[in-house]
């Protein structure tokens, strides 16, 4: 009986090809060099990478306002009407949060104790989902006065992660929500502390005992001296045979549609 | 085959700076089964070195896209070398 295939078995090269080896030793040298000096790569690589960022930018704004001539006029006349009506609405309930602000501010005055804080805007170049890692890249850097540890806030009010890097014309983000990460918080209007975990994409589960008094709506700030809006709570889980109950909540903006961002530097 | 090498290159550089990393991954398996393509590791590293910041929930690594490419690559090179379509 012929052995031919056994005899004649076809020898291909192995995986470990000179081409692999040499590509595995430069990343492995890329790697150690970024573990020693963390912005000596990143930094120009995002540098380089800003103006492909800001043009996608501009063509999706573009396409946006190009698109909305293709809509009947009806159409865009009703959506008039019902941003109208939303900003009158919106008017309304920011005055009467700029009279809360003051009060709140004159408050804390009476009680010996300030809060002012110093922003930078920034635009938002990059966000997720493109980075799987839950972080956005900025374009404000070292050289507009960003540190490693500034906090970003969105609308002023809403804090949603910290600066994890700061190269000299941008940064990257790292959100509260990445997976994993734990933050303390404070929750619904009795600021019961617990600590959140991030899931990813806006979103945070916190365990708390069962009875503890919190509902769907609740807000969820930081402990801070000018607390800041941190999630809203979306829904509470309960089971008969746990003794704790699981609260998912969310940052109140879409982190995937964000544009601007403030970057706190000052506090 | 060469132009569409350079494409497809193109595509994923595209696909790490604008569409969602689960395209870029997509993009990465679909050219590493059409080609012998040591570039989707430095394209992984590429993406890594833009985005990567230490979190807690992928236990502080940054260099995620980079291992998962690494893994892919040798997972794929030995899955082609099981199908009868790399080896007529």
């Amino acid at each position: 009986m012929s052995n031919y295939p056994l005899h004649h078995k076809k020898r291909g090269k192995g995986i470990f090809t000179g081409t692999f080896v040499i590509v595995l030793f430069v990343i492995g040298v890329v790697v150690i060099i970024r573990l020693l000096f963390p912005t000596a790569i990143s930094g120009p690589l995002q540098s380089i990478s800003v103006s492909f960022w800001k043009a996608k930018n501009v063509i999706v704004s573009e396409s946006r306002d190009s698109l909305q001539l293709l809509s009947s006029k009806k159409a865009l006349v009703e959506r008039n009407r019902e941003m109208e009506e939303a900003l009158t609405q919106a008017s309304f309930i920011s005055f009467e949060k700029e009279l809360l602000s003051e009060e709140n501010i004159e408050l804390k005055e009476l009680l010996g104790r300030q809060a002012f804080e110093e922003t930078i805007l920034a635009v938002v170049l990059a966000r997720p989902p493109v980075s799987v890692y839950d972080t956005f890249i900025i374009d404000a850097g070292e050289d507009d006065g960003v540190q490693t540890g500034d906090r970003i806030v969105v609308s002023g009010d809403i804090i949603i992660g910290t600066i994890a890097a700061a190269h000299n014309r941008t940064s990257t983000v790292k959100l509260f929500s990445a997976p994993g990460e734990v933050t303390d918080v404070n929750i619904g209007p009795e600021n019961i502390l617990a600590s959140a975990e991030g899931k990813g994409g806006g979103n945070f589960t916190v365990r708390l005992p069962r009875g503890v008094g919190v509902e769907e709506g609740d807000i969820v700030t930081r402990p801070s001296i000018s607390s800041k809006i941190f999630g809203i709570i979306e829904f509470i889980i309960t089971d008969p045979v746990d003794p704790f109950q699981t609260i998912l909540f969310k940052n109140p903006v879409n982190i995937s549609e964000i544009k601007w961002v403030q970057v706190v530097t000052s506090e | 085959m060469f132009y569409l090498r350079i494409i497809i290159n193109a595509l994923l550089f595209s696909s790490i700076l604008f569409f969602p990393w689960w395209i870029t991954l997509f993009i990465a398996v679909a050219f590493l089964f059409m080609f012998e393509a040591y570039e989707v590791l430095l394209w992984g590293l590429f993406g890594d070195l833009l985005y990567g910041a230490p979190v807690a929930g992928f236990l502080n690594i940054e260099f995620l896209f980079t291992l998962l490419f690494i893994l892919l690559f040798i997972g794929v090179y030995f899955l082609k070398k099981k199908l009868i379509l790399y080896n007529a």
